[in-house]
């Protein structure tokens, strides 16, 4: 049973020439999973395809089939425009009130995921007071108040440094969530955390599969997933130290 | 060029004293520590409600949306704004490697060439002293290496704001490190990286750290 | 809830602003001045929300003073503080939601309802959009009237970026029919409050008291 299953997919966006997506097939486990890449890569573009979330918003293309293995949520890079409402006790509501739970249930849930979030002090503030990893964990926990099963975080180190975004990390867990997707390109930073990685070069999949059997990525990839020893001595004979 | 503070205190800073005469000066911390509103106050836009700052007139600033930045219609038009003449223009963008993206519209750059786009319109109009927050964030390997290559050729005096050691390590020569407000950590940069104390905050090793330590040297950057 | 200290019924609200309106126009200025102010400052937001006024109100009244004499400039300048200020307390102390709840029980769309709590937000982001851009601009040298002519480039760019991003955040969070409703608005204190003040000022107002025309 996969999380994931993507066979031969392509997707271009409106008014593009080429694909920014071309014959991805992959098929991702339950799990932690790391989606790398360069800028250009196709990361995001993959995010929001598997998501459903492109053609709806973007416009464009898409061939090929996608079977996700449950409800999906992707928070964006740019978080704040995910907040809907002026605070974050709003928020949760809204988004939980959008899926239909009881006031009961929405109480229950809204302290669940604050406490484990760290925003229970937050809730009330006004979002546009709080500092940007504030906002990125009031974000996320309106992606988990939705209750996916696939969570998708399109590069959640961009602004926040990564104690933050390990503790954040460790809190969606606890969730419930059964599947985390993150899209970055530090492989060094989440080489411990993650179990699965997704490594992508121009818009095709170069590399899918376990974290530990990771093989082809460029050397400057690659390295980031060595133990110490044996990268400084690869990289000290391919003279790549300064 | 001399940047002086003494005893500022301002939102989230709490007394932090401060003197910098040249370099590239890396202020490090965790989200919340003061970064941001340091540059801010340092740049002017933001008044201490006590303390002392004696600043150049002239502070030139990168933010961490590179985009608000700019205003015209092209990317040759925003230099020619700040290097006189389009002729110049031209061959700044040259220099760096930047020639193709001279007639684009600057809104549609990546993030990574948007960056490179603030940084030289922030640092050619003359000031004494640049500051850049979070460089690094949202871009790839390949756009990492050219911010540090372009943050490396300038003259000015420079301060980056980052949580990024990787690149603090690679391009500083000074690293402060700000915890709730207040200056924790102030030594020079690489040595501090390879000292324990740095980590305390919760920050990983930079992978040039780890690299280096089982190399056995001081290393700085790793580019395969 | 939001706003923190304070709440009105959204029909307390949407009544409170047609008769501030409605008494601001016809010249019983007072009682929709008090109350719009009061209520701002039971909310506690009137302190932050003044110097905003003075932007409008106060070029507005020198202009009309300075054509049609100083009584008339008082009049335009009082009136339209009358005006804005009951116009903001009856919608800044709305709880969105509870907003939300009681269009849709008008039969309005439920997107309809939500408009007030997007705008809200919106409004709040694209705040925050001005003092970063005014950053990013001083940052490369660009000082006074130049800086101010400069400001609408990125800032139209941001709010065209920002609608894609509010849709990508809809496609998750569109509101759909298996919705619940976690608060149904009940009329408080306040409201009675309000609604006598509106009548009591109304009838004074009707027998000749408080205008100042």
């Amino acid at each position: 049973m996969a999380s994931i299953v993507m066979e031969r997919v392509y997707y271009r966006y409106r008014g593009q020439a080429g694909w920014a997506l071309e014959d991805v097939s992959l098929s991702l486990p339950w799990g932690r999973i790391l989606v790398a890449g360069g800028t250009g890569s196709g990361k995001t573009t993959l995010l929001r395809v598997a998501s459903g979330a492109a053609a709806r918003i973007y416009g464009g293309v898409v061939r090929g089939k996608i079977t996700l293995g449950g409800k999906a949520v992707l928070v964006p890079q740019n978080f704040d425009a995910f907040i809907l409402m002026p605070t974050p006790r709003l928020e949760l509501i809204y988004v939980m009130e959008n899926i239909g739970f009881s006031p009961k249930e929405i109480d229950e849930r809204l302290q669940d995921i604050s406490e484990s979030l760290g925003i229970s002090a937050l809730l009330d503030r006004r979002v546009a007071t709080l500092s940007a990893g504030e906002r990125q964990r009031v974000a996320i926990a309106s992606a988990l108040a939705m209750s996916p099963d696939i969570l998708m975080l399109d590069e959640p180190l961009a602004y926040v440094d990564p104690q933050t975004a390990s503790k954040v990390l460790d809190a969606v867990a606890s969730l419930g969530v059964k599947a985390v997707i993150v899209a970055e390109h530090r492989l060094h930073i989440l080489r411990r955390w993650a179990t699965h990685l997704v490594y992508m070069e121009k818009g095709r999949v170069k590399y899918t599969g376990p974290m530990r059997k990771a093989q082809d990525l460029p050397l400057s990839m690659a390295i980031q997933l060595m133990d110490p020893g044996e990268a400084a001595r690869v990289a000290e004979a391919r003279g790549c130290l300064g | 060029m001399s940047l002086r503070l003494e005893d500022v205190w301002a939102r989230i800073l709490q007394g932090v004293s401060l003197e910098v005469d040249g370099g590239v000066v890396a202020i490090l911390g965790p989200n919340g520590s003061g970064k941001t509103t340091l540059l801010r106050v340092i740049a002017g836009l933001l008044k201490p409600e006590r303390g002392r700052v004696e600043a150049p007139s002239r502070v030139g600033a990168s933010w961490q949306n590179p985009y608000f930045s700019f205003h015209k219609q092209s990317v040759t038009e925003e230099l020619e704004e700040m290097v006189g003449s389009r002729e110049r223009a031209l061959d700044v963008l040259k220099s760096y490697g930047l020639g193709e993206l001279a007639g684009r519209s600057p809104f549609t750059l990546s993030m990574g060439q948007a960056r490179l786009l603030s940084i030289l319109l922030a640092a050619l109009w003359g000031p004494e002293l640049v500051v850049v927050d979070e460089p690094t964030s949202g871009l790839g390997p390949r756009e990492r290496g050219m911010v540090s290559r372009l943050i490396s050729s300038l003259t000015s005096t420079i301060l980056i704001a980052t949580h990024d050691l990787d690149f603090a390590l690679e391009v500083s020569d000074r690293v402060i490190v700000l915890d709730k407000g207040r200056i924790v950590l102030d030594n020079p940069s690489p040595e501090v990286f390879y000292r324990d104390d740095l980590y305390k905050l919760g920050f990983p090793r930079p992978l040039a750290v780890e690299i280096g330590r089982a190399a056995g040297r001081v290393v700085r950057s790793v580019s395969c | 809830m939001y706003p923190a200290r304070a709440r009105l019924h959204p029909y307390t609200g949407i009544l409170l602003a047609a008769w501030g309106t409605a008494s601001t126009y016809t010249g019983c200025l007072v009682p929709s001045l008090l109350v719009g102010l009061g209520l701002l400052y039971h909310a506690g937001v009137l302190r932050r929300l003044l110097p905003l006024y003075a932007w409008v109100v106060v070029p507005v009244t020198l202009a009309v003073g300075l054509g049609g004499g100083p009584g008339e400039g008082l009049r335009a300048g009082a009136g339209l503080l009358a005006l804005v200020s009951i116009l903001s307390a009856s919608m800044l102390l709305l709880d969105p939601l509870e907003a939300a709840y009681s269009l849709a029980r008008l039969g309005l769309p439920l997107m309809a309802g939500l408009v007030l709590a997007l705008v809200l937000r919106s409004s709040e982001y694209m705040g925050y959009a001005v003092y970063e851009a005014r950053a990013g601009l001083y940052g490369r040298g660009l000082r006074g009237i130049r800086l101010l002519l400069s400001l609408p480039g990125p800032l139209v760019v941001h709010a065209f970026n920002l609608s894609s991003m509010l849709g990508e955040a809809l496609y998750f969070k569109y509101p759909g029919r298996g919705r619940s409703w976690y608060h149904r608005p009940r009329p408080g204190m306040l409201d009675y409050l309000v609604a006598l003040l509106a009548a009591i000022s109304s009838i004074a107002c009707y027998m000749g008291h408080f205008s100042i025309l």
